[in-house]
Parts: structure tokens; C-alpha cells; sequence
């Protein structure tokens, strides 16, 4: 897909971080930052070791066939950057890299023992050819200082470590992970938000970031943290609420339903059309429902068992209960509401074709969003970056191509 | 260095929030920008209180501030470094003083039900006219447009529609978090628009779409080759193997997820068994299925933390399922100052999961404890409008603000920073 101008998208002025330049050298750990800072209009380059990138070797693929440009979970999350390909971790890349510092505001990377950046040291935190006026940001599982700074993790055992998986799953156990890596996203998001606030003011002087996963994880538990509080492990057996909050089967389906505030035990009673077993107003409290779970949930199941759940949905949220289907993912992608609000956006590339993303995470007049490129193949921008705007000969390139450093 | 001194504060210095946040999304997006230094102010009712003041939990008993309304544990945490304004916007004297605060803010936040803010005459259209460089904040469970815009949503809703309840659990508000964060970025990013454009943005962030792009390893294979979600539980797609093995002690697990080869052989050396190796050929279910058995027979006689530790020396990746006492306790939130206490005088000294936000010269922190309702009412009238005691005494009168007697907040070690529109 060719680069579109701003004038294509209708914009007036440039998107919000135009012409902000990141340099990413990563991986999932940096991805969703990259790529929400690339979404607003910065210039996000990530650079590939010439062997590409290891979430090139991310499932799902393309037919289910693994080649450089066949995943699909590249093509999501590098949607909107440039990409080039360097031997960052050879001594042969400090010039190149001094370049390319140059131009940019910010360099963004998640250290990995096993790839090191050349010049960046953990100790404190510094990359020696990145310029004095330079932000870096370094994304990690659990930050660059503290006695595990240097445990090794994934999305799975960054969840298992976060305290949010113990209550999740059968009592007996095993406790279950989220799927997908909504963490290390999360944490994305706050180092996106921080390097925004640096380009909010630009006469910061040059600062260092260092945002973890684990410590995101664990700012979720300002809704959730028990322990603290009352010394109370929240188990897998005790982790629910006072009915009728969870999910029911119905005739047709399952329904979720969230009744955290008082009045919405009433508009649930109007929406089952006030049966006699719940009418008691000792049910009222949400406290003596908790207390009497036992004894409501069997009621709750055996009215809800013979109703429809796409009619109570539609019913309870007429009346103001707040509820929802239980969607498959697949059932979630076919629903009317983001497909009529436009929230997917077409990639288009060799490798994976062309296929529907994830687009806008929200909306806006103006947009602040622009969907521009699709995810770079390999090295795609070596030339234009390399030749065009450092001015290196192409013969130069050959030799760096047949060197391994690029 | 004079400038690093400056910046020292805070680097959100001078922007201004008016929050009508609510619950965990709507207090958790403002409360992430009032840490890097943005000044929030959550506008409260007394006479329709938000309900997580009231929300029951054995965890949060009943506690009363001094003028009888009730918070929680939760409510204060969820609150921190904001300030507390109780305006109500049933009267007038309430919404022109809301207009008024319009005039001298940059954000405006809210995630009420569809309508509430036109009812007030507070649209974004409206609130344009107070303030044309306005950014403002939609925070719904659909969004304000399309077929389902009228439905109301909590996580667990957001959860089950989106297909995380039935591809993992019906578990958690993550996705109020998510939201949160989302709506903060957004925020940064209409605010660079609207220096750029001198023109407000209005911001539209629905929770089941900003929780679908962090969900999209789920849905990637359905957009691209039509087949849907089939992971089994704790089954990492493109692992070579993940499991979580029970360890000694009582409901005591680990986590441990091999990425490649390299990981299977460095295991198989560790738990000292080379007749399970894998090398130079593919794995097979068979294959797993051994190791599966041997890492569960090697799990189940150390402990969480011994497992992980010994395999993380072995440099594969592991941790132990922490439950909330091994959070309270554990090592590398404590030794980085990530669990901060925070000490309100209804609440107790609670400790709290600290700002997460590193930044080396403008680090993010709690910057006060969850306010009171209306404590801060007089205090915000007064600096951001300028008006005289005597103007807000007939405000107060009025029914526009309220503030309980001798409440009256501390003359704040909070700075309204020097760059703010209205100086």
C-alpha cells in the first residue's frame, strides 16, 4: 500500500505527532506503544535485525504457513510504521545508529540479554550514540533496577505474575491466563503516554523511561488490592459477587449480567417480570445477596433457564441493565456495532494479503488517528531511509547487505 | 540545571482536567494524568453520590466522612491526586459555574449514560462555546454512536462481549484499565491536535473497542484466514510448551512457557533429563506430553518460587502464580518503591500500587490522597475563577457548590503551574 498524504486523509493540519520521530528497536514489548504513537502520526521506525524481527515467527500466519511476511500478528502490530533492517547489536552499527539518532526524538527499546543493543548500558541506563536531546524509553518485564530486573518472561508468565491470575479458573486449579498480551500492551499504553507528555513539552530536557509490566499489572490492583487491607487471599472459589451478577444460561445462549449498583436489582425483578421467589426485599441488599448465594442462584438459573438471552439483553438494557451476550471472538468480529462504526482498517501486503485489523481504540472529531501504511516487509524501507535521508550510496548498502549488517 | 529544576514537578505541569469520571475507568484515565502533574478535578454530587462510595465489598466496610456521606477504601484509592469539587449540575447556579470552569480548562472527562451531558446543556457542541480549544472525553461501554450506543456496560459485560469470557473466564475489570489508559493517550494526543489546529476535539472511546485492539491476538486468525479462536486454557499459541504446574504448598503454581528449542534442551538439562531432548527434529504431542509429566513431577517438590528461580538461572522464562499475599510481598515491587502508603484520615493508611510511570526527572506519584466530597470546592472556585469570598458565598447559597463546614482544604502543596491558559 502506497504512503497516503496528509491532504488523501483529509486533514488540515499534520496529525498530532507529526513529524515526532521513534526509533523502535523491539518487540512485543514495545509494539503497541509503537504502534499507537505511529496510529497519532509519529514516525515510528523499527529496526529489524536482518534476520527479522522474532514476532515475524508469531502466530497465527497467513494459510497457517510460516514465511518472513506470513503473520498476521506482525501485520497488526506494526500497521502504520517504517521498518529497516540494522545489526543493532554489532559493533559495525554505531555510526549508523549516531545517524539515525539524529533525526529522531525518542528511542524506544526493550532490552534482551540475548540481543543486545550495542551502547546501551543497564547499569544506568544509557545509549552512547543516541544524543543528548534524545528520550529513550525502555520497556520491560519488570523494570531496569530490583532483584528480578533480569528474570526472563512472556506475556504468560508476566500474567501469572501479576497477582490477576490466581483467582481465575476451576477452584482446583490449575489458575488460567488471559490469552493474548493485554499486559505488556497496557504497558505500552503508559509509555505512550509518557513520551506524549514529553512532546507536550519540548523543552524537556532528555529524559529515561522505564516502564514495567509487572508494575503495570500491579496498578490494576488499586480496584482489587484485598490484602493490604484485611489480610484476605481472594481465592478461585470465592472470586464472585451477589447474584444476579455473572453469567446464566439461557434457552438460547448465555447471558452476562453486571448489577453493581442498588437500583439495578429492581430493574432486574421488572425484567423477569417480578417472580415470586425473588420478591423478598431482604434481597435488596447486595451485601445479604452475597450472604445468600447459595440459596438465590439455584432460584436465578432456573428462571433464567427457559428465556431467551438475546431478548433479555435487549429487554434489560431498554430498561437499563447493564448486560451482554456471551460472544465467541469470532461472534464478537460479525457484530453490527464496530463493523457499522467503521473499527476495523484493511492491511494490505505481500505475505499476508488483505485482511481486516483491529483499527481506531477510539474515535475522534478531528481524527487524531490515521491508518497510513501497512506493516513494512522486511528491510522495506532500507533505501528510502539509508540512501534518501542519510544519504549513503546504494553501493554502500550492497556492501552492507553483503556484510550482514543490514 | 535550571530546566531539569523546572521540570522536576511535574511534566503535565499546567494542564487542566474537569473529571466527571466515574468507576473504575473513569477515575483510573484522569487519575494516571493527575500523577505525571496535570491537575484533576473530579466534580462529585452530594445529592447523587458516585456509587463505588457506596459500593459493598467485605473488603471496604462502611465508613463516613465527618459530614455523614459515605466512602470506601476503594473509592479513596480510585480518587487519589484528584482534587474533590461538589457542583450540582441539576441547578443553574451549578451548570454556569461548570461552564465557567469550561473557560479556564483543557480537558473535560466523562462517562455518564447516553444523553446525560446534553440534558445539562453540556454537549461538546455547547461546552465549544465556553472554550474553543476544549478537549473532551467520551468514555462509554459501545461508544456514543452506532446500534448499540444506549447500552450501558461494566468489564464484566465488555469481557463477554468481546469472547475473552468464552475463550478464558468471566474475570476481572481489565478492561476498564485499558480503557483508562487508552483514554489518556487520547487526551495527549487531542491536546497536540488542538495546539496544532487552535480547535477542540471531542474523543468517542468505547470500552469494547479499545479492549478489542489489546484482544487482537484473538481475533487475527478469524480476519485472516476465516478460523476462529481454538487455543486451549494456558495453551500459548507458537510456544513450544506452556504450562502452569502445581508446586509444594497449598494452591501454590508455576508458570513456565518454553518459546523455542533452545528452551526445551536448557530444560531438560535442568531437571536432568537428557533422554527427553528434542534436538534436530520437531516437537510432537508425544514429546510434550513427557515433559509435561516430568516438569509436573519436578514441580510438585519445590515451590513456586524455587521452580521459577531455578529455571529463571537456567534463563527460561517462569514465574510463580503469585496470589495476592505474594504481590504484598514481593520482592521487586517493594525494592522499587512500587507499593506507596497513602494515609486518609477516614479511610487508615492504606497501601496503594504506585504511579507505574518512570520518567527520570518527572517520575509519576501520588500526588494526594483521595479527596473528600467537595473538599476542594471553594479552593478551585477561587483559583481558577478568581472570585471573591463574597461570590462564593451566594454561590454556596445558591445550591451551585458545596463544601462541608470547617473543611476547608490546606492551602495545598499542589502548584497550578505557571503555564496554565488562565494566568
Amino acid at each position: 500500500m502506497t504512503d497516503m498524504p496528509d491532504r488523501v486523509l483529509g486533514r488540515e493540519v499534520p496529525p498530532p505527532l507529526s513529524p515526532f520521530r521513534i526509533l523502535e528497536f523491539g518487540d512485543r514489548l514495545t509494539a503497541y506503544c509503537g504502534k499507537v504513537l505511529a496510529d497519532l502520526g509519529a514516525d515510528v521506525i523499527q529496526i529489524e535485525p536482518p534476520s527479522g524481527s522474532g514476532m515475524r515467527l508469531s502466530p497465527p500466519f497467513r494459510d497457517g504457513e510460516l514465511t518472513k511476511e506470513s503473520s498476521l500478528f506482525f501485520a497488526y502490530y506494526q500497521h502504520n510504521k517504517r521498518g529497516i533492517t540494522l545489526d543493532w547489536s554489532s559493533d559495525n552499527a554505531r555510526s549508523i545508529l549516531e545517524e539515525l539518532a539524529r533525526g529522531a526524538d525518542v528511542v524506544l527499546h526493550s532490552p534482551d540479554a540475548r540481543h543486545p543493543l550495542i551502547g546501551f548500558d543497564p547499569e544506568s541506563a544509557s545509549i552512547c550514540w543516541k544524543g543528548d536531546n534524545v528520550h529513550s524509553c525502555f520497556i520491560t518485564p519488570f523494570g531496569l533496577t530490583g532483584p528480578l530486573r533480569n528474570w526472563r518472561a512472556t506475556p504468560f508468565t508476566s500474567f501469572a505474575m501479576s497477582g490477576l491470575m490466581h483467582p481465575v479458573g476451576p477452584p482446583e486449579g490449575p489458575p488460567i491466563a488471559q490469552p493474548g498480551q493485554q499486559l505488556y500492551d497496557e504497558c505500552g499504553l503508559h509509555a505512550a503516554m509518557m513520551i506524549q507528555a514529553l512532546f507536550l513539552r519540548p523543552t524537556s530536557p532528555a529524559q529515561i523511561v522505564d516502564i514495567s509490566v509487572h508494575e503495570v499489572g500491579w496498578f490494576n490492583k488499586i480496584s482489587l488490592e484485598r490484602y493490604g487491607l484485611k489480610g484476605r487471599i481472594a481465592t478461585r472459589a470465592t472470586n464472585f459477587g451477589p447474584p444476579p451478577g455473572g453469567i446464566w444460561q439461557c434457552s438460547d445462549g448465555l447471558i452476562d449480567i453486571a448489577s453493581h449498583a442498588p437500583r439495578h436489582w429492581d430493574i432486574f425483578l421488572k425484567v423477569l417480570d417480578e417472580p415470586e421467589m425473588l420478591m423478598d426485599p431482604l434481597y435488596q441488599d447486595r451485601g445479604m445477596r452475597v450472604q445468600l448465594f447459595d440459596l438465590l442462584t439455584p432460584f436465578i438459573a432456573e428462571l433464567l433457564s427457559t428465556r431467551s438471552a438475546k431478548e433479555l439483553v435487549e429487554r434489560g438494557q431498554a430498561a437499563g441493565l447493564p448486560c451482554a451476550l456471551m460472544y465467541t471472538p469470532s461472534e464478537f468480529l460479525d457484530d453490527i456495532q464496530a463493523r457499522e462504526r467503521g473499527f476495523f482498517v484493511e492491511s494490505s501486503r505481500e505475505g499476508t494479503g488483505e485482511f481486516d485489523i483491529p483499527g481506531r481504540p477510539f474515535r475522534a472529531i478531528p481524527d487524531l488517528l490515521s491508518y497510513r501504511r501497512s506493516a513494512p516487509s522486511l528491510g522495506e524501507h532500507n533505501e528510502a531511509i539509508y540512501v534518501n535521508e542519510l544519504g549513503h550510496s546504494r553501493r554502500e548498502l550492497a556492501s552492507w547487505r553483503t556484510s550482514g549488517l543490514i | 540545571m535550571a530546566s531539569s529544576d523546572r521540570f522536576a514537578r511535574a511534566i503535565l505541569d499546567g494542564i487542566r482536567i474537569l473529571s466527571f469520571g466515574a468507576f473504575v475507568a473513569g477515575n483510573t484515565c484522569p487519575l494516571s494524568l493527575a500523577e505525571l502533574g496535570a491537575d484533576v478535578v473530579k466534580i462529585e454530587s452530594r445529592e447523587r453520590p458516585e456509587a463505588l462510595r457506596a459500593y459493598f465489598s467485605p473488603d471496604h466496610p462502611d465508613i463516613y466522612e465527618p459530614s455523614g456521606i459515605q466512602t470506601t477504601a476503594l473509592f479513596s484509592g480510585l480518587t487519589r491526586s484528584m482534587r474533590s469539587l461538589c457542583l450540582e449540575m441539576k441547578t443553574d447556579t451549578g451548570q454556569k459555574a461548570f461552564r465557567d470552569l469550561v473557560t479556564k480548562c483543557d480537558v473535560v472527562v466523562e462517562n455518564f449514560g447516553p444523553g446525560q451531558m446534553d440534558r445539562w446543556g453540556c454537549s461538546f457542541a455547547d461546552l465549544l462555546r465556553s472554550n474553543q480549544e476544549l478537549v473532551m472525553l467520551s468514555i462509554s461501554g459501545y461508544g456514543r454512536t452506532g446500534p448499540r450506543s444506549s447500552y450501558r456496560a461494566y468489564a464484566s459485560n465488555i469481557n463477554n462481549f468481546l469472547g475473552l469470557s468464552s475463550a478464558w473466564a468471566p474475570d476481572g475489570t481489565h478492561f476498564d484499565y485499558v480503557a483508562g489508559i487508552h483514554g489518556a493517550v487520547a487526551i495527549l494526543g487531542g491536546l497536540a491536535e488542538a495546539q496544532k489546529s487552535k480547535r477542540g476535539v471531542y474523543i468517542d472511546l468505547a470500552q469494547t473497542e479499545s479492549g478489542a485492539a489489546v484482544m487482537a491476538p484473538l481475533y487475527l486468525d478469524a480476519l485472516g484466514n476465516g478460523e476462529p479462536w481454538r487455543a486451549q486454557p494456558n495453551e500459548v499459541p507458537g510456544a513450544l510448551l506452556s504450562i502452569v504446574a502445581r508446586c509444594l504448598g497449598d494452591d501454590a503454581w508455576v508458570a513456565i512457557e518454553l518459546e523455542d528449542e533452545a528452551d526445551w534442551e536448557v530444560i531438560c538439562a535442568t531437571l536432568a533429563r537428557p533422554d527427553l531432548s528434542i534436538r534436530g527434529r520437531s516437537v510432537t504431542p508425544d514429546d510434550q506430553e513427557q515433559l509435561r509429566g516430568a516438569i509436573a513431577r519436578w514441580a510438585s517438590g519445590v515451590r513456586p518460587y524455587q521452580a521459577a528461580n531455578k529455571l529463571q538461572l537456567a534463563g527460561i522464562a517462569s514465574c510463580p502464580v503469585q496470589d495476592s499475599e505474594d504481590l504484598w510481598r514481593d520482592p521487586q515491587l517493594r525494592s522499587r518503591g512500587a507499593i506507596v502508603e497513602v494515609a486518609h484520615p477516614d479511610v487508615g493508611v492504606v497501601e496503594l500500587p504506585n504511579s507505574p510511570d518512570r520518567m527520570s526527572l518527572t517520575p509519576g506519584s501520588v500526588r494526594r490522597r483521595g479527596p473528600r466530597l467537595g473538599e476542594h470546592s471553594i479552593e478551585v472556585v477561587r483559583q481558577w475563577l478568581n472570585r471573591t469570598p463574597e461570590e462564593i458565598r451566594l454561590l454556596i447559597s445558591d445550591g451551585g457548590i458545596w463544601q462541608a463546614k470547617g473543611e476547608e482544604a490546606e492551602e495545598d502543596e499542589f502548584q497550578v503551574g505557571a503555564e496554565s491558559k488562565s494566568s
